[in-house]
């Protein structure tokens, strides 16, 4: 439809005369639809590249594979379910994102190099920052396209469990409507881990023009942090006379751990009891939350600076 | 409306002033922005669109103020880096309409005039590989698209030879020249190299410092002086001994005699002179200002008329220059 190459323009033109490409300057007379525009095409344009598309087959191979990652634990269960019935459990939607936080680490520190550094890396800012937009509007973009892209591997999987469920069960309507605040549950507590983990992963990759340095500070930052909160809080204090008093102090170094974090958070949502060091914290439930939405928001926040700040 | 005003634009870096008290007013054509590197021509285009804010004065772009109105003048011109700006794993089609879509352009109308434009800079079948395997010439021209995809009404180019070898460089100023002819597309290109602007620019601005040297059209900086130059062979001195006793002012300059031309013509003295002596006679033409006087500070400087400025400095000061202007101090104010 569109002329593209020099032939297809050529054809109904040059009638008889040979081979004239040139048809000289043509202005542009059509709409120009502005800022937000842009900002939508670029969020769009961002989120497809999260997952690969529109580029390199090699770049789709990660971001698809960890997503079909995050589907296999939910896959396994209803598999189960299906054929030995519910005796067995291992997989619910309040301890989901234990088993696939890394597998949203791992993403993050995929997809968040090519929204946050790969522009600063071939020095494409200028070219963004001398349009319509406004430098807030491509770190919000950039923030948007990583968050959806986060929220499809968070929430699709627990969707697929719960509707699965509800589809091996021999009257899946009485499921859905005995459950039925598990869609705003999930919702809930999707969000704010999503929310957390791309906060963390595009402020450090928005510090760094290289795609190594901010995969690998993305997965050492999540994983010393997780190594150090786990364990401080393992320790113990001896118990003396005040012990009872501050036996908890170190415990509540789960607060480091970002993946703790995130689990005691989907646990105060889905009001299941928190174990091991989450359980030895003793915390109320909405710290967690509030702590990974502290996380979300200083990593926004640096993301923000940073694109505000930098040289373009 | 003139396409450009400032006022009094100064930019001030911890310890550096990469912009003075800049008042200039340019009205269309292709401007050739000419100083020496880090003279503040790279400021002086970001303030321009907006990127940067002065420390104190304004600017006009498009009759907006660059304070205020930065993302609608950048959506009506374009902007062409001197440093590379090209992600190498796209295609030359898809990046510059994915920049067109930035500018607002619909999807297919994107993708229609980034084709166009491509064709247009000399891009053909290359432009569907990815831009990692171009030649520096290629993405030049790639960058230039880039600018020019949205039908800007008026283009920044950055140094556009930057890098380019001599072929390359002629290629890309009949390109630009050819863009603010035919395309009629107003043009600020800066440039540290004269020989450039000269053959492509018809009005010049000039800085130096931070400071501006001056801004008019390019032939007054080539304008006839009122010096008769003469070049002889060889005798210059004895030539030169024989125009002072006829009571000329003269200066001798190697081979070559300057003869001051106010006062009555000299023309018959100089033949007169040259036959008695004998000399071997080279030339005689009355000397044209050169671009490189304005970096010399050699030569009294070009008048400005009507609504060309000039920044005062001990060279447009030495100028009869009936509409110099001081930095203006109305409208000033400051910024941050």
């Amino acid at each position: 439809m569109s002329a593209d190459g020099p032939g297809a323009v050529s054809a109904d033109r040059i009638g008889t005369s040979g081979s004239i490409y040139d048809l000289g300057y043509q202005r542009y007379r059509g709409q120009r639809l502005g800022r937000a525009y842009a900002f939508r095409s670029l969020y769009l344009h961002g989120l497809a590249a999260s997952f690969g598309i529109g580029r390199s087959t090699r770049s789709k191979v990660i971001p698809i594979g960890l997503f079909a990652i995050a589907l296999v634990p939910a896959l396994i269960e209803l598999g189960v379910t299906a054929l030995a019935g519910e005796a067995l459990r291992p997989v619910r939607l309040d301890n989901y994102f234990s088993l696939v936080g890394t597998v949203m680490v791992l993403f993050g520190a995929a997809v968040a190099p090519e929204l946050g550094s790969r522009d600063q890396r071939h020095h494409v800012l200028s070219l963004y920052f001398s349009r319509a937009l406004e430098r807030r509007d491509y770190a919000v973009a950039r923030l948007a396209a990583l968050l959806t892209a986060m929220l499809a591997i968070a929430l699709i999987p627990e969707f697929v469990l719960y509707l699965g469920t509800a589809l091996v069960r021999s009257d899946p309507v009485s499921y859905l409507s005995n459950n039925a605040d598990q869609p705003g549950l999930i919702l809930g507590s999707g969000i704010v881990v999503a929310l957390q983990v791309t906060g963390v992963a595009l402020a450090i990759a928005s510090l760094t023009p290289r795609r190594a340095y901010a995969t690998g500070g993305i997965v050492a930052y999540w994983f010393i942090a997780d190594g150090l909160g786990s364990l401080i809080a393992s320790i113990t204090p001896p118990p003396t006379a005040a012990a009872s008093q501050f036996t908890s102090w170190t415990h509540d170094a789960v607060l480091l751990s970002p993946s703790l974090v995130g689990d005691g958070a989907v646990r105060w949502f889905f009001g299941t009891a928190p174990e091991d060091a989450l359980a030895r914290a003793d915390l109320a439930g909405w710290v967690y939350v509030l702590a990974a939405l502290v996380y979300a928001a200083i990593g926004i926040a640096v993301v923000l600076r940073r694109f505000h700040r930098i040289a373009a | 409306m003139p396409l450009i005003a400032t006022e009094s634009l100064t930019k001030r870096y911890p310890g550096a002033i990469a912009l003075d008290g800049i008042t200039l007013q340019l009205d269309g054509g292709i401007v050739g922005l000419v100083g020496a590197n880090g003279a503040g021509k790279s400021t002086l285009i970001k303030i321009l669109l907006g990127l940067v804010p002065p420390t104190s004065g304004r600017a006009m772009v498009l009759d907006m103020d660059t304070a205020t109105q930065g993302s609608r003048i950048r959506q009506r011109v374009g902007y062409m880096p001197e440093h590379d700006c090209l992600p190498p794993d796209v295609s030359g089609t898809e990046f510059v309409a994915h920049m067109a879509r930035m500018s607002g352009l619909p999807a297919d109308a994107a993708r229609e005039r980034a084709a166009e434009t491509l064709r247009l800079v000399g891009l053909y079948e290359e432009r569907y590989r990815p831009i990692g395997g171009y030649s520096t010439g290629m993405q030049q021209r790639v960058k230039l698209a880039q600018a020019l995809v949205h039908d800007p009404a008026l283009l920044f180019l950055d140094e556009p030879t930057s890098g380019l070898d001599p072929a390359g460089r002629d290629e890309m100023l009949a390109l630009v020249r050819r863009v603010g002819t035919d395309f009629g597309i107003a043009i600020v290109m800066a440039s540290h190299l004269l020989g450039e602007v000269e053959r492509v620019c018809d009005h010049l601005v000039a800085i130096d410092s931070g400071r501006l040297v001056a801004s008019a059209p390019l032939a007054r900086f080539t304008a006839l002086t009122r010096v008769l130059t003469v070049e002889v062979e060889d005798g210059a001195d004895r030539l030169a001994g024989a125009l002072a006793n006829a009571g000329r002012a003269v200066t001798r300059e190697g081979r070559t005699v300057l003869v001051d031309l106010d006062g009555p013509p000299p023309y018959d003295l100089v033949r007169d002179a040259v036959a008695e002596l004998g000399l071997p006679l080279v030339r005689v033409e009355q000397r044209r200002h050169q671009l490189e006087d304005l970096f010399r500070g050699e030569a009294p400087f070009v008048a400005s008329t009507g609504d060309e400025q000039m920044r005062s400095d001990e060279r447009a000061a030495a100028a009869p220059a009936p509409s110099t202007t001081q930095a203006a101090p109305a409208g000033q104010r400051d910024r941050r």
